[in-house]
């Protein structure tokens, strides 16, 4: 864990953006899939998702994984940022690169024909980023799967990340 | 051959890819042309920037003139302003074949160049700096040291 500093609402705001997308980088490759894909987006997450952490608007952020060959419900795994903006931490700004390997460790990781797509969620009140392009998604059934808690991976100020997996119960 | 360096304020001051357009702005503000070739270049340079690899390997601007060695700085010196210097710099001219040297990333080989498609943006060490020592005014070799690879402000 990397303890950087108690600052002030615009700085805890970038740096839980910044953060939680090297989070998601750091769990693409972790699982085995390839980031390239992911990282060719990274400006328009992270544009979005500080536009979002402004207006604490942003819920979740939900990487989705799947097997494209798959008939019919095609998950494979899941993983859940939840936001909270009542974190009762001490004001630090910190990031815990070991939860990303504990996590794998938990969930396993993928073959590496399995594609990923990224989620986020936002409340009614959030507004669309003032940049890039944004979709509607449906998230895919977690029918046969059990939701794991890990722990808080990043924080800033009142800001945190809470990180789960989904497992299919076998 | 003169070389300057820059520091330009990262997280929390500014998001990775917010620090990248700085950057291409202090590099490239009066040229169009040059500017959207880094702008272009935002997605693997955020990522560079994020995992903090350009705090102690810097983007390397030559052929532009001076050489230009850009370090972006993290934390608590961010959002300080402390050791950090993003002072316009004089005497840049992309209007020629200039190149700006990216590292690789320090744990993903091979992503970042996958992300790149210009010829102005190459990934891996810049050449070292060219002594220009013959009549003794300028790039004065002491030791081995190049004293004009010396940053500059």
């Amino acid at each position: 864990m990397s303890t950087v500093y108690v600052g002030s609402t615009t700085h805890t705001t970038t740096y839980v953006a910044t953060n939680l997308l090297r989070s998601v980088r750091l769990l693409v490759t972790a699982a085995g899939l390839d980031p390239t894909k992911f990282v060719s987006t990274w400006s328009q997450w992270e544009d979005g998702i500080a536009h979002w952490l402004s207006q604490q608007g942003l819920s979740a952020l939900v990487l989705e994984v799947f097997d494209p060959n798959r008939a019919g419900n095609d998950l494979v795994g899941r993983f859940d940022f939840t936001l909270s903006y009542a974190y009762g931490g001490d004001g630090d700004m910190w990031i815990d690169p070991d939860i990303i390997e504990f996590t794998i460790k938990k969930s396993g990781s993928y073959p590496s024909l399995c594609k990923y797509r990224l989620v986020a969620t936002t409340t009614a009140f959030a507004t669309d980023p003032p940049t890039g392009s944004w979709v509607d998604a449906t998230f895919r059934s977690t029918d046969g799967f059990s939701k794991h808690s890990v722990g808080t991976s990043v924080a800033g100020g009142a800001t945190s990340a809470s990180l789960s997996y989904y497992r299919k119960v076998s | 051959m003169t070389t300057y360096a820059r520091r330009i304020a990262a997280s929390p001051a500014r998001t990775a890819s917010d620090t990248w357009r700085a950057i291409a702005d202090l590099i490239a503000s009066d040229d169009g042309a040059a500017h959207e070739i880094l702008v272009g270049v935002v997605n693997p340079g955020a990522l560079l920037i994020a995992d903090e690899a350009t705090a102690s390997s810097p983007l390397v601007l030559v052929g532009a003139g001076p050489r230009l060695n850009v370090y972006t700085v993290h934390g608590t010196d961010a959002a300080n302003g402390d050791n950090v210097n993003e002072a316009p710099v004089s005497g840049l001219d992309l209007n020629g074949a200039w190149t700006l040297y990216l590292p690789d990333h320090p744990t993903e080989p091979g992503l970042i160049s996958a992300l790149v498609n210009d010829a102005h943006i190459v990934i891996g060490a810049p050449p070292a700096p060219t002594p220009t020592n013959s009549g003794g005014a300028s790039g004065s070799r002491i030791g081995g040291v190049d004293l004009s690879a010396l940053e500059t402000s």
